[in-house]
């Protein structure tokens, strides 16, 4: 997949580095570089093919940034950037997770009729643990969400806490998130928790048609609202035709 | 920072972050998910940028120390999955593939793989890399010597490092 030359540099001495080429694909003033770059063919072709490369990825990082936007709820962004020392280094780690703690999850449940949600959190020591009920967590600690779904379907993923606030973990924009049938299905994003002391209820909803992430957040609400912002005496979120599934941890801070 | 100007960052600087991740993670997915981290730093960085170095240059760092974290964190998680799986059970899909540059990157001092990078994969002048990291020329003439020679006792006696450390 990649291949890295530590013996030599690739280009002419003469020649432009990515990094002012970057420079000059992001518009940033470069004048040198650009005066080089016109008339010289190794770094014209190098500049083309960075420029390609970004009209290539411009989809891609729609939906990264879109993920980012979703996922991420605007106060734990903002918590999220203080720790993100911590998240730097759980972004390859949490993307093997699934395999670290169930060496055999690739294989599909059989017979399994039921949605559910395992929550794996990699503290900020270090340390990495399935979540149980009622498991306990503290701010800064990771959390992923691996899903076993019976059936295809769309999926959405709350958090419904003890300040009132509904936020959304895993969905696709403004829709729900695709999931295929299978068991321990990594969610995509990591979580770092914020500040928020006290119970929060976890809710993933998976329904066979694709339906708008603002009904589940409605639902969601209306339910929390109900058990007085009481995350642990939330009921079901009740969507008609959705599978549902939630567990409850604990944070402190 | 309001949606607007999150999307012209993303579509400004996001392929060139996607690329040198992917190239120094060799792993799509963990790619995308520094492309996320990098960008969370920037967000909360952004309003106090102050255009002393160009976002372009400050973004560069950020992947890089973002990815050498990244890819120490690997290691360990290797170490560990060896320790707990099989000898016959591959630890990971990619493991082959990522040998050499992992061994390299995760080993060496990190001040010499940091060079390394800007100079190698960057193809970066030795004047641009003292720039970039506020060090002289000389000093990174010397880490390049030193990266040059722990790689090629890397090369001819794998478990040196290991063994030592």
């Amino acid at each position: 997949m990649r291949a890295i030359d530590f013996s030599r540099q690739q280009r002419d001495e003469a020649c432009l580095s990515d990094l002012a080429l970057d420079r000059l694909v992001a518009g940033e003033p470069a004048d040198a570089a650009a005066t080089h770059a016109a008339g010289c063919a190794r770094c014209a072709e190098r500049l083309a093919e960075l420029r390609r490369a970004k009209e290539a990825d411009a989809p891609l990082l729609d939906q990264i940034m879109r993920r980012q936007a979703s996922v991420v709820p605007l106060r734990r962004r903002v918590w999220l950037s203080a720790m993100l020392p911590l998240v730097a280094a759980a972004a390859v780690f949490l993307f093997l997770l699934p395999r670290f703690l169930h060496p055999g999850m690739s294989e599909r449940e059989k017979g399994s009729s039921t949605l559910a949600l395992d929550v794996v959190v990699k503290h900020s020591d270090g340390k990495v643990e399935a979540l149980g009920p009622h498991g306990r967590v503290r701010a800064g600690d990771a959390i992923r969400f691996l899903v076993s779904a019976p059936r295809a379907g769309h999926l959405v993923i709350l958090g419904l806490d003890a300040a009132g606030q509904v936020s959304v973990y895993v969905a696709d924009g403004d829709d729900a998130h695709r999931v295929e049938r299978g068991a321990k299905q990594a969610m995509p994003g990591s979580i770092v928790l914020d500040a928020t002391p006290g119970a929060e209820r976890l809710v993933a909803l998976e329904c066979e048609a694709r339906f708008p992430v603002a009904e589940a957040v409605d639902a969601g609400r209306r339910s929390l609202e109900s058990a007085a912002n009481d995350p642990r005496r939330v009921g079901t979120l009740g969507l008609p035709g959705c599978l549902e599934t939630s567990l409850t941890m604990d944070k402190s801070q | 920072m309001d949606q607007a100007s999150m999307e012209a960052l993303y579509r400004t600087y996001g392929s060139m972050v996607l690329r040198r991740a992917r190239t120094l993670l060799g792993d799509e997915h963990a790619a995308q998910d520094m492309v996320q981290e990098v960008f969370m730093k920037a967000i909360r960085a952004f309003p106090s940028f102050r255009g002393e170095s160009s976002l372009t240059t400050w973004l560069y760092q950020v992947t890089t120390n973002h990815c050498l974290n990244a890819i120490r964190d690997g290691a360990r998680r290797r170490r560990a999955l060896e320790r707990r799986m099989p000898a016959h059970e591959p630890v990971a899909e990619s493991a082959e593939d990522r040998v050499g540059v992992d061994e390299l990157l995760q080993q060496l001092p990190r001040e010499l793989a940091e060079v390394a990078i800007y100079y190698y994969v960057d193809q970066m002048n030795q004047d641009e890399i003292a720039a970039l990291l506020g060090i002289s020329e000389r000093t990174v003439r010397n880490r390049l010597r030193d990266f040059r020679d722990k790689a090629r006792s890397k090369l001819t006696d794998p478990g040196s490092e290991e063994a030592a450390g």
